[in-house]
Order: C-alpha cells, then structure tokens, then sequence
C-alpha cells in the first residue's frame, strides 16, 4: 500500500546553495530535519548553482519524505529570454526587455507541468502576465 | 537571530509574479503554502484547493522598515496586471528558536549494531555491550536518520580498533567520530561549519570524549603532513572527488578511507576519483540513493 502523505512543502530557491535559515528553516523543520534535507537538495542541484531551482518536498506520516526538483520559476526564464538582469520596479511605466511570442510559447511549453493551467494557451496567458508584471513586453 | 515573516495570499497565476517581487528584494527565496487535499488512502489528489500563500524572510536590520516598504510598492503594482495578491501582506516576528527545535519530536533513539544514536531529550534503557550516543545534532548534519550515516555507522563497528587514529572529515554533530571514540580510537574531527564544531564539541563532552575527541574547524588542509589508520569523509561526492588525492595522502600504508555521502547518480565519479588518487576500491554499499565506497591506500 502507498504511503500516506502528511503534508507537501513548496519552496523556491537558490541551487547548491540552501541553508537551515529562512525560508527552508521555518518551512521544513516543523516536519522533517533541516540538514537532512539541506544535504539532498544541494548535492541535487549541484550542477545548477546561480539559477532558482524550485522543490516539492511530499512528507509522509511515518515522516519519510521525497521531493521533485521542478522547472526554474516564469520569471527567471523570462528574464534569460529577454536577456536582463532583472525586472522592473515599476513594470507599469518602466519596461526592461522584449520577449517574442515564440519565446514565450517556449516558456509556457516548460512551465506546463508546473502550472494550474491545462493547456498551452492558458499557459501562455499566465507566463504572459508574469511577463508584463516584470516590465518585460511581449512582442 | 530574529527574523521577519512576509506572507500573502494569491492567485494560482500569480504565484511566480509575487514570488519574483520577493526575489527582487533580497530575501533569498520564498516557501509556497498550497493547501492539499489527500484521499481515503492517504494519497496526494492532482488538484489545486483555495489560494497558495507566498512566505518570505528578512533578518531584523536596519534597513529592514524601507524593505518592507519596497515590496509593498512592488506587490500594489501588480494590479495592473491582474496578478495583486487577494489579502494584504502579512508580518510577523520569528525567532530561529521557533522553529529549529520542531523537528526534534520525530527524532527517536536509532539502534545500528552496537550503537544506539540517543537524542539528549529521549530515554533509553541500554542492554549489555550497547555503545549508547547521547546527541543532541542541533543545526548540524548527522541525526542518524539519513542513509548515509546508517551506513557509516555499520561500516565503521566492523573496523574501528583501540587506540586507532581516525581523521572525521565533515564531522558535523560528531555522530560518528564520538561511537568511533567510544571503541577506543582517537579522532580528528574537522569541520567547515562553525555551527557543527559548536555542536560536535558539546556533544563530544556530554559523551565524556574529550580526552579521545578533537575538534577544529577547517578542512583537509587542517592535518596536512599528518596520517590516519582510517579516515571517514561523509560529506557528499563533489567534495569527495575534489579532495580525493588529499584524502589518499592521510591514510597510512594499506589504511581504508571510508567515503560516503555519495548520490547514485555520482558513484562513478567518486570510484575513478579513488582511482585516480591510487587508491584501490575495497568494498561498496547501496542503502536507498546512497553509497559508501571504501578506498584502501596500497600496503
């Protein structure tokens, strides 16, 4: 019989690069211990160091876990298309970078899985606002 | 160290909009509350249920008001887009306190051969011939509960001889280094980690080891010149591949190196690393994702 899940822990953070403090720390620890996790999730994401690498932790009732390392946030993959460092402060008035709509198909098409959405245009809609949220115009 | 807990509620959509605002301002990511719903089985449903909430962190500072400020400014605009969260920011006060003793109530005592690993806050009434460990692993890596400190705990039983000098690479609570103390041997135990070299250090003396224990922080550089009879690197394989000739040049004429930490899908760089270093691969072990490798120097 499949184990039963107790709870699922989301996080977004930098490969080979976490720690116990916030917010693996405050979001692990009421579950599982820190440095178990810390040791697993950066030897995973070794080879990845400098991009955001989001995890699904799946914690069970006899509080074994197992994660799934998912694809880089919208944003960080729009940010490498548009080729800017960062979004904007003020996405409304200051746009940083273009994105071409194949671009952004590209995006939607690895955010998939990842996303609430159930097709390609749904996906394309949301990365699409994700996009004008960072300054980043679609052309 | 107290800290400031940013959290607000969203749309599913809006998840990595927000998530970027909180990127933007430093707060070295964010951890994303999705409700989940589980069947009678206990299985995990493919659905989404009621709004993720996104938590972010700033350590109390200065600065730490015109952040918040910042942030806030960057969420309102998002409402251009459609993607303003659904509540308002939350905050709170935490402090490391909070939470970093949580996850000691799934912490029980684990019995591996002669060992027993007891955590401080738990009872054991140990039987003949136990090795009993009192722990308390604080911040530091080595609880017992991972699979490769289960293995290195079974490998070095079979191994470790009185009066022994062993060198603990990334010894971290001291997990190991304090059952190897207690069979007789002596050990270096070093550590990069200033947080470990606290915590081993305390453990080392509430096992009464001091006299057997040392511990400094630093790495392999630290005991240059020197060599072990047996030498244990639980760390992970990248660290073991690139120390691999270092770690060959402490072990005495036909000592073993007992390498662990080693993901699967990295075992075989760590085996031609051992190689490479003239080391000869004597024995290897799988629990789960997990290898320990043995290395023996020529004799």
């Amino acid at each position: 019989m499949a184990k039963k899940v107790k709870t699922v822990i989301k996080l977004q953070i930098p490969a080979g690069k976490a720690t116990p403090a916030p917010p693996v720390g405050p979001a692990v620890a009421p579950h599982l211990n820190v440095m178990e996790f810390v040791k697993q999730y950066n030897e995973r994401t070794a080879s990845q160091v400098g991009t955001v690498v989001p995890v699904e932790i799946t914690v069970y009732e006899d509080r074994s876990f197992n994660f799934v390392l998912k694809t880089p946030p919208a944003a960080e993959l729009l940010r490498k298309a548009a080729g800017v460092a960062s979004g904007s402060a003020t996405p409304n008035r200051a746009k940083v970078g273009t994105v071409t709509r194949e671009q952004l198909r590209d995006i939607a098409q690895t955010k998939l899985p990842d996303l609430n959405a159930t097709t390609l245009e749904a996906a394309e809609k949301i990365i699409e606002g994700t996009a004008r949220s960072m300054g980043i115009t679609v052309a | 160290m107290k800290w400031v807990e940013l959290s607000v509620e969203v749309h599913p959509e809006a998840v990595d909009a927000v998530a970027e605002v909180f990127h933007l301002h430093g707060t070295g990511g964010v951890a994303i509350d999705q409700p989940i719903e589980v069947d009678r089985e206990g299985e995990l449903l493919p659905t989404f249920v009621g709004h993720p909430v996104i938590k972010a962190y700033l350590p109390m500072g200065s600065d730490l008001a015109a952040q918040e400020r910042e942030i806030e400014e960057a969420l309102w605009h998002l409402q251009a887009f459609d993607l303003s969260p659904v509540g308002a920011l939350q905050r709170r006060e935490l402090d490391e306190e909070d939470w970093a003793n949580g996850w000691k109530e799934h912490f029980h005592p684990l019995r591996v051969g002669r060992i027993v690993i007891k955590p401080t806050w738990r009872e054991w009434g140990p039987k003949p011939d136990e090795l009993v460990v009192e722990l308390d692993p604080g911040m530091a890596f080595g609880t017992g509960l991972h699979p490769t400190t289960q293995l290195m705990l079974s490998a070095l039983q079979a191994r470790v001889r009185p009066d022994m000098r062993i060198l603990d690479l990334g010894t971290g609570s001291g997990i190991l280094a304090i059952p190897a103390a207690m069979l007789g041997a002596r050990v270096t135990g070093l550590d990069t980690s200033e947080v470990a070299v606290e915590v081993a250090r305390a453990n080392v003396a509430a096992n009464g080891m001091t006299e057997r224990v040392s511990v400094e922080r630093g790495s392999i550089d630290a005991v240059a010149g020197r060599r072990f009879d047996l030498v244990f690197a639980n760390i992970i394989a990248g660290v073991l591949v690139d120390l691999a000739s270092q770690l060959a040049g402490a072990l005495e004429l036909g000592a073993e190196l007992l390498g662990s930490g080693i993901i699967d899908e990295r075992a075989d760089l760590v085996r031609d690393a051992f190689v490479a270093a003239g080391l000869e691969i004597a024995e290897q072990q799988r629990e789960g994702d997990w290898w320990l490798i043995v290395a023996r120097a020529p004799a």
